[in-house]
């Protein structure tokens, strides 16, 4: 390949930010257990059980993300275009190609799941069918194969493994602290159980504002990568555009066919300001579509 | 507002407001000097055969029913005012009375007029939207949907079935909001593929 006139495939203030909310979680953990252990509260049955259900989510978790969707794998048969596109992408991305699911909703979105490249669902939507063009539904594909390439769902499991503890022993503690059954001979007492609460607690607040941080970095590197994979970012730009927003909440369905269906419509979303942004696990889609018009410019030249 | 049915039309006292149809004469500047846009001349009035309510037990209504409305509604009217109308069925099996007027406003009123007499009969429940298109210098198609239920409007710019210009759409709710009843509840802007306007 030449490397002439092509950018750099790595934006390393994005790489940097990722390592860094990795060591802050890491970090975050380790004061967590230590603190645990000081306290004499036997943490281990919890984080045995949690182990358990991140384990089994994250072997389980592609099936059940297809099954509440209603998504169906299509056969190449069935939809050849999705087809032909994913494989190109695949190729591209030197991935094995993932199987293709479609969900028959009108709400445009498109998501990859799977634990690993080869086991690698990607997702679209009837609704993001009918709203993009080609070359737009291509870019997004582009985004979902770099969350496989990425090992996302990986990633973002196991950041979620000492939330995961913390969540459960908030539960744990509450009810052991209430009732406190035969564990006051043990070192602290209730005492310690209400700081073990309290510091679980803050522990899982503050691991999962850095999941989500994490979460968004990953999104971005997701967008960058589709730039890299399909060489027009400024078409994931459009795509964005049409699929978050107002213009997403605008059905493609036929009036006559919803009539009777009124008791279904979801009121509509909270709109986003700074504070809802901290709390979310995608970023701003104008700071989306921002970042990927200077990529276009970054490979026109 | 539905959770617990509609209003028995039949026996609670009949309290017909007048619609807002009307409005739509109000915003034809702005869409003429900034849209470009005018009126094809034609309104179609769509219901369903059925009311859709449970305990309905009256007769479903049939093409000539609505001609039957329009005439008693317009009467001699209608010819002096210039209004023609034609009832139709579409392949939703949906009820059409198609009304055309060169001028926006008789053609609103007419339209008016039909609807407060449906009402009158009862049929509140069989009423479902009025379509009024508008066509731009460049042959593109505006539908502006009234919604019967909601007393609202929005704007249907179709492309290529499914594809609608939703761009279009949006833009076209801000510029005429201020003067417009326009329906903000973007979920419920529903299409209307192929209303069959062209009986007439």
């Amino acid at each position: 390949m030449v490397t002439r006139n092509v950018p750099a495939t790595r934006d390393w203030g994005l790489t940097w930010r990722i390592w860094f909310v990795m060591s802050m979680l890491a970090a975050v953990y380790v004061l967590f257990i230590s603190i645990l252990s000081a306290l004499g509260i036997p943490w281990q049955g919890v984080a045995v059980m949690a182990g358990i259900m991140l384990f089994v989510q994250f072997f389980f978790s592609h099936k059940l993300v297809l099954w509440s969707m209603g998504a169906k794998v299509v056969s190449e048969a069935e939809a050849p275009k999705l087809h032909a596109m994913v494989a190109r992408l695949a190729t591209a991305a030197s991935l094995p190609k993932p199987k293709i699911a479609v969900a028959n909703t009108d709400v445009p979105n498109a998501f990859a799941t799977g634990r690993s490249a080869g086991s690698a669902v990607v997702c679209v939507t009837t609704g993001i069918q009918r709203r993009l063009t080609d070359d737009e539904l291509e870019a997004v594909l582009g985004h979902e194969l770099t969350h496989v390439k990425n090992k996302d769902v990986m990633v973002i499991t196991l950041a979620s493994f000492f939330a995961t503890v913390a969540s459960f022993l908030t539960q744990w503690l509450m009810w052991a602290s209430l009732f406190g059954g035969g564990n006051r001979d043990r070192r602290g007492g209730a005492g310690a159980f209400f700081v073990a609460y309290i510091v679980s607690m803050i522990v899982y607040f503050v691991a999962n504002l850095l999941i989500l941080a994490l979460s968004r970095y990953r999104e971005y590197a997701a967008d960058r990568g589709s730039a890299f994979l399909t060489r027009m970012p400024s078409k994931l730009a459009s795509a964005l555009g049409k699929i978050s927003g107002a213009m997403a909440r605008i059905p493609t369905e036929d009036l006559r066919k919803t009539q009777g269906a009124q008791a279904f419509f979801i009121v509509p979303a909270i709109k986003g300001d700074s504070i809802a942004e901290l709390f979310s696990s995608h970023p701003p889609t104008a700071k989306r579509i921002e970042k990927l018009m200077a990529l276009a410019q970054e490979l026109e030249h | 507002m539905w959770l617990f049915g509609r209003s028995k039309a039949k026996d609670a006292p009949s309290k017909i407001k007048p619609d807002k149809l009307s409005t739509l004469a109000t915003v034809s500047n702005i869409l003429e000097e900034q849209f470009h846009m005018r009126p094809i001349g034609k309104l179609g009035l769509c219901l369903r055969p059925h009311s859709g309510a449970k305990k309905d037990t009256s007769p479903k209504l049939t093409e000539p029913d609505l001609e039957a409305f329009a005439n008693n509604a317009l009467g001699i009217g209608a010819v002096t005012s210039g209004t023609e109308f034609k009832a139709t069925q579409d392949q939703y099996k949906y009820l059409w009375l198609v009304l055309r007027n060169d001028d926006l406003p008789d053609l609103l009123s007419a339209g008016s007029k039909i609807i407060t007499a449906i009402k009158e009969k009862g049929h509140d429940a069989n009423l479902v939207a009025a379509v009024i298109p508008f066509r731009s210098e460049d042959g593109k198609e505006v539908n502006w949907i009234y919604e019967l239920d909601r007393d609202r409007f929005y704007p249907f710019v179709p492309q290529t079935e499914p594809r609608r210009d939703n761009q279009l759409e949006v833009e076209l709710a801000t510029k005429t909001e201020k003067d417009l009843p326009v329906e903000q509840q973007l979920e419920r802007w529903r299409a209307v593929w192929g209303a069959p306007l062209d009986v007439i």
